[in-house]
């Protein structure tokens, strides 16, 4: 297979940090000659510019849309393709994530059964979106008190809510943001 | 003045019958806020998915006879009707067409009642029926405890 270039304002995404920690700064495992590495190459899509100086990739903040062919070369990687289409799917889930609950938040009753809350199809659906959308529940959770704790339930399958605790929804919410800094998925 | 719940919820409610007294918030249900509790949502839903506090030893589930039970580990008991009673607090339940108990409101000591419209605001309305609609249903129970002093909020 060829080479599959990156472009400027292309649907793919990087997560620059994301994937400095992917590779854990290192990029040897990628095979691009040590020549090139030492040459300071930008790799900008959607505006989110890496940097790679000396093996080391370093996430910018401002990329300059300029792409070495050189380096083009090597984003068919298997591993770096496979990163970038994990990425593709988390900007997925996270555009899927903020429609679902925009609708569950404004089409929500009166209602003070919880069951009946986290019944809502949005609701389910976001269940439906698996373990993807744990940090972004979480964050949301740690923006503003919601009754996420359902869904945060269904998809773990934990509860690090203790009996005594139920039903106290701010003790709840930061429960669960402390379990979700312990597992990596809040920073 | 209208408040964040879909008003096509309460047909009954209008600007001479009800009051807002809060702003919206997630911390506690209208089963809660008549029990005197603004710090935990109350429903008795399945634990092992839900997150909702229950007193302990009340059967966990959502029928009336549970409700009212969870009323009386507060030192409510059934009575006749909602109608004024000085010495006494009441508490009113309602239930949908289906029986399913939906909503507690508690009355005053000016025989106006106060409800929290689910993760809404709280409301003071003149009336039960105020309140009676399609999600709500119409208040069906009541219970009194004598009325002590206690702050509502």
């Amino acid at each position: 297979m060829g080479a599959q270039a990156l472009q400027t304002n292309d649907v793919y995404q990087i997560n620059a940090s994301a994937l400095a920690s992917a590779f854990r700064g290192n990029i040897a495992s990628l095979g691009v000659p040590k020549t090139l590495l030492q040459t300071r190459v930008t790799v900008s899509v959607e505006g989110v510019g890496i940097s790679i100086i000396n093996s080391r990739i370093e996430p910018m903040s401002t990329g300059s849309g300029m792409m070495t062919t050189s380096f083009q070369t090597y984003l068919d990687q298997p591993i770096l393709r496979l990163f970038i289409l994990r990425n593709q799917y988390e900007k997925r889930v996270r555009d899927k994530f903020s429609e679902l609950m925009k609708a569950w938040k404004t089409e929500r009753s009166a209602t003070s059964s919880s069951a009946l809350i986290s019944m809502h199809p949005a609701y389910q659906r976001i269940i439906g979106l698996g373990l993807p959308a744990i940090p972004l529940i979480l964050c949301e959770l740690g923006r503003e008190l919601d009754h996420w704790f359902w869904a945060l339930k269904a998809i773990t399958g934990e509860d690090p809510v203790p009996p005594k605790s139920r039903g106290k929804m701010k003790e709840m919410a930061e429960m669960w943001l402390e379990w979700g800094k312990k597992r990596g998925y809040v920073r | 003045m209208s408040g964040n719940w879909p008003s096509i919820q309460f047909p009954n409610l209008n600007d001479d019958n009800h009051e807002i007294q809060s702003v919206p918030t997630q911390e506690y249900n209208c089963i809660a806020w008549a029990a005197g509790d603004t710090r935990r949502w109350w429903w008795p839903d399945d634990p092992k998915v839900g997150y909702g506090y229950w007193p302990p030893g009340v059967k966990r589930e959502v029928s009336l006879d549970a409700f009212v039970e969870a009323y009386q580990t507060l030192g409510y008991e059934p009575c006749l009707s909602p109608t004024l009673e000085l010495d006494f607090e009441k508490v009113a339940l309602y239930v949908d067409s289906g029986g399913i108990p939906t909503h507690a409101a508690l009355q005053l000591a000016n025989g106006n009642w106060t409800s929290k419209l689910g993760g809404f605001e709280d409301i003071e309305h003149k009336t039960l029926e105020c309140l009676n609609s399609q999600l709500y249903g119409e208040s069906v129970s009541y219970l009194r405890r004598r009325r002590r002093i206690r702050p509502l909020a």
